[in-house]
């Protein structure tokens, strides 16, 4: 409030507080009452000016401005003058015109503003009185210029008028009629003849049948308002609009007849527009709403009804704000309003209320609609139902972030939740943990009971796993059977395993299936943050590995990813580029183990052991390659090279001279399950001669429970041609006695666990008992794998196993090793049976 | 006018009764201004339209008044109107001063500002009192003109209600009859009402006041 600024003014300037005393007291107040600043401040103006007193006019205004908010004025014609302030130069008091009025001052609250002008001066008395001489010069102005508006009027109204006196056959035009037919003043017709010859040809006959009505002597036609089209005198056609009087005498002769012309082509143009407006207006899908300055609205279209549920009578005139649903955030309908106001457009969302009550969505345009003066007169709203769009938008939202079928988050949106989890993982310094579930039997489920049962078991696990974990963790699947949790509590070492032990234990309880009943197992993959990586990449990654380890240690089993793994997974990817080639490059060779007969000592038979000799891996164990060949499809391949080859070595043996051996080779479900295999074996045995029986080949008892239907075909078809089959690893699996039986297997190959358990515990003894005499009751013949001791060898066939096959008798040896030893063992039952 | 905007005859007496405490209040002050006896009364408080007032004013060629605008608990124009010898008339019996015309003609201006805004002021001040709100006044503007553009002037279109006060001024030998208008928008009618059922005790119901020119 103070400062140059109001020393700058040119005019008195006092404030006062709300107790009267002077905090302002402007350089022209020091000058014209010789009182400084410092003196007058914090003093109340009856001690600065004694002469001034409680009943003076001016501390009566000032009161009023400080307690009731007025403002007045108190000026030098009564109150001779109402400041004691002094022209120095003149030594006389100055007339003064003082305004006094409340102001809200954000430091002193309510103050109140004196501003003094000196009416001994022209400038300042007609800044005094500057808004109270506005009135008079507007009003002498508008007089001024009202008959030129009136002209302008008539013009603007496109308004002629035409005088015709019959009796006297004379025709006047005005200079608009004039203009409106495109004609000069002074080339009006002579009679209503050449008036009507500017009327359109397809009106004419009509206009001037009812001109003649008009003018029928004792008619009672005085009134005619015509519409019809005219032809301008430059062949225009346009619209107009005639009112025809006819003033006639005491015999109804008529004396004159008055008539107007209008232009309304632009009107009838507007009209037309005007009647498509309204026609938009009803049948827009968008609800429309119109309202006054005021926001009350005044018309809604059908699209509003149905959209809001009222009635257009139920909100005529009511407040627009009734729509509103009050759920916005505070300050954005003023804030709107502000920019209608302003720009004359808003657009956005807003929450809406119908009359049920029901909150929505609405997707709005908000416009103002002015006067010719700029004055707001309407306010549009064009707003359409979001619903529908909402709920297709967060669908597609959900879609992308959540896995449809269990209503897990996805991938990506685990990938955000890790971000969260971490950062909060960072600040409370522990761990989190990133599991992979592979499910170890879920294709199987797909395949034997079809791809609706699948979901169900995928919905389960889902259920089952979410059912698992805690509030801090989150459960994910990406694709197929593989499942993502993100713990954040994280438990190492045992407590660790028991928290993954626990989720295991969940999904080993069985799923019914309608009449079936499924276990679902999982192998699980751990990786930790930040021990295993920071990126979520990088942890999801060594998941994996992870899980492809508990995989290979048997299944349903977890493991934690570890450093090895890293460098396992790497020597697997060359292993893998390395078998690709192994074929085409001649790397794979077959060794044979002899069977023996028990009861006879002969060798009946062999089994062929692929192996594989690489240039930079030397030689690579079956245990290392063979899971390889089999996850890449490499086997079936390879599979084929194996049974071709023992058929040929077969057949060359048995061409020299050789006795006729069977020769049993690994068929691994891939190779079952490949298109053709049947077949396959079949030419292969033609091929080279051989009858089925030379060949067995070895099926292990997860082959035959996978894709029970189909394998039970295939082996059925192999059955057929002749060939024999064999149950690798007997008892390791969960297949029952009675499948097998159903099978038609000719052979059950005792794993060699059970084996080597014989002499160590009487247990071991007692299940290879059991599983022998369940064998020879469904007539199966038996072989023993792995036989090493004579102790083996003996109990072994005490109990009646028929065959034998381990180091024991001979490791497995290349070809040429196998066709000696076959031949001495030949030669030496020759000579012993010579002997 | 819209049918629905009328006073009861309690609103009215009410109104009527506070407009005469401020007329009152404002001949003390005017008494004090000039030295000598003012009397103003209210005999008249009702509403009318703008076409109503045209119709009173017919006779009068040119009038002078002051206008000032209220804020607060009323958002309003108020004018106080005389017809304009009327109103030069009143300033010389107050400067009880023989002068020429040419004088007194530029006095007139800076007195009837004076005298309409303590005339306003004593009034709104007794209106605010009585109905306990805050009601703001700006600074008066004084307005001489014909009487047309007084409404033109005010621009709130046909819809608007002006509520009429007659103000009967006397002094020494003479007697000037003096208009008040306040213009009632919609929103400031009921406001005004609802300020007025609060002080009346009631819900402002009563028999509807046959409106002037209406």
């Amino acid at each position: 409030m103070h400062g140059p600024l109001l020393d700058s003014l040119g005019i008195g300037i006092i404030v006062l507080d709300v107790g009267e005393r002077v905090i302002g007291w402007n350089e022209w107040v020091v000058a014209m009452s010789r009182i400084p600043a410092a003196t007058a401040r914090g003093q109340r103006l009856d001690v600065l000016f004694p002469e001034l007193d409680e009943d003076s006019r001016l501390i009566r205004a000032v009161r009023e401005a400080l307690t009731e908010n007025m403002a007045s004025v108190v000026n030098s014609v009564f109150n001779r003058s109402p400041l004691p302030l002094v022209n120095a130069r003149r030594g006389e008091r100055i007339p003064q015109n003082i305004v006094v009025r409340p102001l809200e001052d954000d430091a002193n609250g309510r103050v109140c503003l004196i501003q003094i002008f000196d009416l001994s001066t022209a400038s300042q008395r007609e800044r005094a009185l500057e808004n109270q001489v506005r009135l008079r010069t507007q009003a002498e102005q508008a007089l001024r210029l009202s008959e030129a508006r009136l002209k302008d009027a008539q013009r603007l109204a496109r308004l002629g008028n035409w005088l015709w006196l019959p009796q006297a056959r004379s025709f006047w035009w005005s200079e608009q009629c004039a203009a409106t037919f495109g004609a000069g003043f002074d080339r009006r017709p002579s009679g209503l003849d050449g008036f009507l010859a500017f009327v359109d040809p397809a009106d004419r006959a009509e206009i001037a049948a009812a001109l003649e009505r008009a003018l029928e002597v004792g008619g009672s036609e005085n009134s005619l308002v015509l519409e019809h089209g005219i032809r301008t005198a430059a062949g225009e056609r346009r619209h107009v609009r005639s009112v025809v009087e006819v003033l006639r005498d005491e015999r109804g002769a008529p004396v004159s007849l008055h008539g107007t012309v209008q232009d309304v082509t632009e009107l009838e143009h507007r009209d037309a527009q005007l009647r498509l407006a309204a026609r938009v207006f009803e049948t827009s899908p968008d609800a429309i709403i119109i309202t006054d300055a005021r926001r009350r609205i005044l018309s809604v279209n059908q699209a509003f009804c149905a959209v809001m549920g009222y009635s257009a009578a139920e909100v005529a005139g009511k407040r627009s704000a009734m729509l509103s649903s009050g759920r916005h955030e505070f300050g954005l309908t003023s804030q709107l309003w502000r920019a209608v106001l302003r720009v004359g457009l808003w657009r956005g969302e807003l929450w809406a209320r119908r009359q049920s009550g029901e909150v929505f969505p609405t997707w709005n345009s908000l416009t103002k609609v002015c006067d010719g003066t700029g004055r707001v007169i309407n306010y549009i709203g064009i707003f359409s139902d979001l619903t529908e769009t909402k709920i297709a938008a967060e669908r597609i939202e959900f879609l992308s972030r959540y896995d449809q079928l269990t209503g897990l988050p996805n991938r990506m949106l685990l990938e955000d939740y890790f971000a969260v989890a971490r950062a909060a993982a960072d600040r409370g310094g522990h761990r989190l943990a990133l599991m992979g579930f592979d499910l170890d039997n879920f294709k199987q489920i797909n395949d034997t009971l079809g791809h609706g049962a699948g979901d169900f078991v995928l919905r389960e696990v889902a259920e089952r796993l979410r059912a698992g974990i805690g509030a801090e963790d989150t459960i994910s699947r990406h694709g197929g059977d593989e499942f993502l949790i993100l713990h954040a509590g994280v438990s190492t070492g045992a407590a660790g395993r028991l928290e993954v032990d626990v989720l295991l234990a969940r999904l080993a309880q069985p799923i019914r299936l309608g009449e079936h009943r499924v276990s679902v197992a999982a192998s699980v993959g751990i990786s930790l943050y930040p021990d295993d990586g920071s990126s979520f990449e990088v942890l999801f990654r060594k998941a994996d590995t992870a899980v492809f380890e508990a995989k290979r240690r048997g299944r349903n089993a977890a493991a934690y990813f570890t450093a090895a793994m890293t460098d396992d997974s790497i020597e697997r990817l060359v292993l893998h580029a390395d078998l690709r080639q192994a074929l085409g490059r001649q790397e794979f060779s077959l060794h044979y183990q002899p069977f023996v007969d028990f009861a006879t000592g002969r060798i009946v038979g062999g089994e062929a052991l692929l192996r594989w000799t690489n240039p930079d891996h030397g030689s690579v164990p079956p245990g290392r390659f063979i899971p390889i060949a089999e996850e890449s499809g490499l086997i079936v391949p390879i599979g084929k090279w194996v049974l071709r080859e023992v058929c040929r070595q077969n057949r060359q043996w048995r061409a020299e001279g050789g006795p006729e051996l069977c020769l049993a080779v690994n068929v691994s479900a891939l190779q079952l399950r490949a298109e053709g295999f049947v077949e396959m074996v079949a030419e292969t045995l033609a091929e080279n001669r051989l009858p089925p029986e030379a060949l067995e080949i070895e099926l292990t008892e997860s082959v035959l429970i996978s894709e029970a239907d189909r394998m039970m075909e295939v082996v059925d078809r192999l059955k057929a041609l002749g060939v024999r089959l064999s149950i690798d690893d007997f008892g390791t699996g969960y297949s029952s006695l009675a499948y097998l039986k159903r099978l038609k297997v000719d052979k059950l190959k005792l794993d060699r666990s059970f084996v080597s358990n014989i002499t160590v515990s009487e247990d071991g003894g007692a299940i290879v008992i059991a599983i022998l005499q369940m064998a020879e009751t469904l007539r199966l013949t038996t072989i023993a794998e792995g036989v090493e001791t004579i102790e083996q060898a003996e109990f072994l066939k005490a109990h009646g196993c028929r065959e034998c096959q381990g180091y024991l008798f001979s490791r497995p040896v290349p070809a040429e090793q196998f066709a000696i030893l076959v031949a001495s063992e030949r030669a030496r039952r020759a000579r012993v049976s010579r002997a | 006018m819209p049918d629905r905007v009328h006073f009861s005859e309690p609103e009215i007496g009410f109104l009527k009764d506070l407009f005469d405490r401020g007329a009152h209040r404002a001949a003390r002050s005017l008494s004090l201004l000039t030295d000598q006896d003012v009397a103003l009364s209210v005999p008249v408080v009702r509403l009318a339209t703008a076409a109503a007032f045209a119709e009173q004013m017919a006779g009068l060629t040119s009038i002078c008044g002051v206008t000032q605008r209220l804020h607060g608990a009323l958002e309003t124009s108020a004018m106080l109107l005389f017809a304009e010898e009327k109103s030069l008339e009143i300033v010389r019996y107050m400067l009880e001063r023989l002068m020429p015309y040419e004088v007194l003609s530029e006095l007139h201006q800076d007195a009837i500002t004076e005298v309409g805004n303590i005339m306003l002021n004593a009034c709104v001040g007794s209106i605010a009192k009585r109905l306990d709100v805050v009601i703001g006044v700006d600074p008066p503007e004084f307005c001489l003109g014909p009487k047309e553009s007084f409404f033109a002037f005010e621009a709130e279109g046909a819809g608007t209600t002006y509520l009429d006060v007659r103000i009967d001024l006397r002094m020494i030998a003479t007697s000037v009859e003096t208009v008040w208008i306040f213009a009632l928008h919609e929103e400031t009618f009921h406001t005004l009402k609802t300020l007025m059922a609060g002080r009346l005790g009631s819900a402002p119901v009563g028999a509807e006041l046959e409106l002037a020119g209406g």
